[in-house]
């Protein structure tokens, strides 16, 4: 009898009561932190050091990083990307409480502000290329590009993501609502971690 | 708590009680404390303030605005706590390093 109560639990319950597709979200998204973090502090470490054989030896390194200026673009892009967070924290919302029209207006939004934020970041990186900082040329442009691209990356990924949940929220209304909202809330938690990352990002790399 | 797709979550009829009110305040706060950020480090220019205690200043309200994120944005508050271990233990990690590498290669900032 109890062991029949047992296999029970662990067929019909095998998390305990813990919802196991959440579950290996936090446990990926722990694991993003430590890789932003090696990429973060290898940044700290390395954006002194120019590279010997480089034309740009006696680049000094302080005017590169006035590119940024006041860091207005920058401060644009956190901005759209604290946005994103809101409109995307209200699709879920929506979601939850039953106002599809909601949830995808604010849906759409969030995927709008990414695309705006890609666009930015596409601009920037000309705009310090142009300048004469590469990947290649010193240890600051490497790390930089390293650190944002990947993060650039991570915010095409959720574009993505978010995108493929519109088109099925559009094609399938009933499939999410206040009883099935956890597509939405993974997608949710990759998305505030990518606006986490960048406060991170924002201020190590381009305030301090 | 939040689950997502539980015998006990609420069907199309029972819809959750609606916090978009709240978010809004959060965005604000979070909006305040990114403002201040971007303006230390440019009021700082005619050095008011030593240069530590600006990094000081700009890593705390960074951390602070996580916390925030993490907490209701990603509703860490009132999840299961098990979650919050998760992630939360990598970033103490990550914060840890980055203050030692700030006081190893740049310990003008330190």
């Amino acid at each position: 009898m109890a062991q029949a109560v047992v296999r029970d639990i662990d067929k019909n319950d095998p998390g305990r009561g813990l919802d196991l597709r959440k579950l290996g979200m936090w446990t990926f998204l722990g694991s993003e932190v430590f890789f932003f973090g090696a990429l973060v502090v290898t940044h700290l470490s390395m954006r002194g050091v120019v590279a010997p054989s480089s034309s740009k030896a006696n680049y000094d390194v302080a005017a590169v990083r006035n590119l940024f200026g006041d860091n207005v673009l920058t401060s644009i892009l956190a901005f759209i990307l604290l946005t994103s967070s809101l409109t995307m924290v209200l699709a879920l919302d929506g979601v939850k409480t039953n106002n599809q029209k909601r949830f995808r207006f604010w849906l759409g939004a969030t995927i709008a502000c990414g695309l705006v934020f890609l666009g930015g970041q596409v601009y920037e990186f000309y705009h310090i290329v142009h300048e004469g900082v590469t990947i290649k040329n010193m240890m600051f442009g490497s790390t930089f590009f390293f650190v944002t691209g990947f993060h650039g990356t991570h915010v095409a990924v959720g574009v993505v993501w978010l995108t493929s949940l519109l088109v099925s929220a559009i094609r399938h209304p009933e499939r999410y609502n206040a009883g099935n909202y956890m597509a939405v809330e993974l997608g949710g938690l990759y998305w505030h971690f990518v606006d986490l990352v960048w406060v991170l990002i924002f201020t190590v790399i381009y305030l301090i | 708590m939040a689950h997502g797709h539980d015998e006990h979550a609420p069907t199309e009829h029972e819809a959750h009680h609606s916090h978009a009110k709240l978010y809004v305040i959060i965005f604000f706060v979070l909006l305040v404390m990114t403002g201040i950020e971007i303006a230390l480090p440019i009021i700082n220019k005619a050095e008011i303030m030593a240069k530590q205690l600006e990094v000081a200043l700009l890593l705390g309200l960074m951390t602070i605005k996580g916390a925030i994120v993490m907490m209701f944005y990603m509703h860490l508050k009132g999840d299961r706590r098990m979650f919050g271990t998760l992630f939360v233990f990598p970033i103490v990690c990550v914060l840890l390093m980055m203050l030692g590498f700030f006081a190893l290669f740049q310990p003008e900032l330190w």
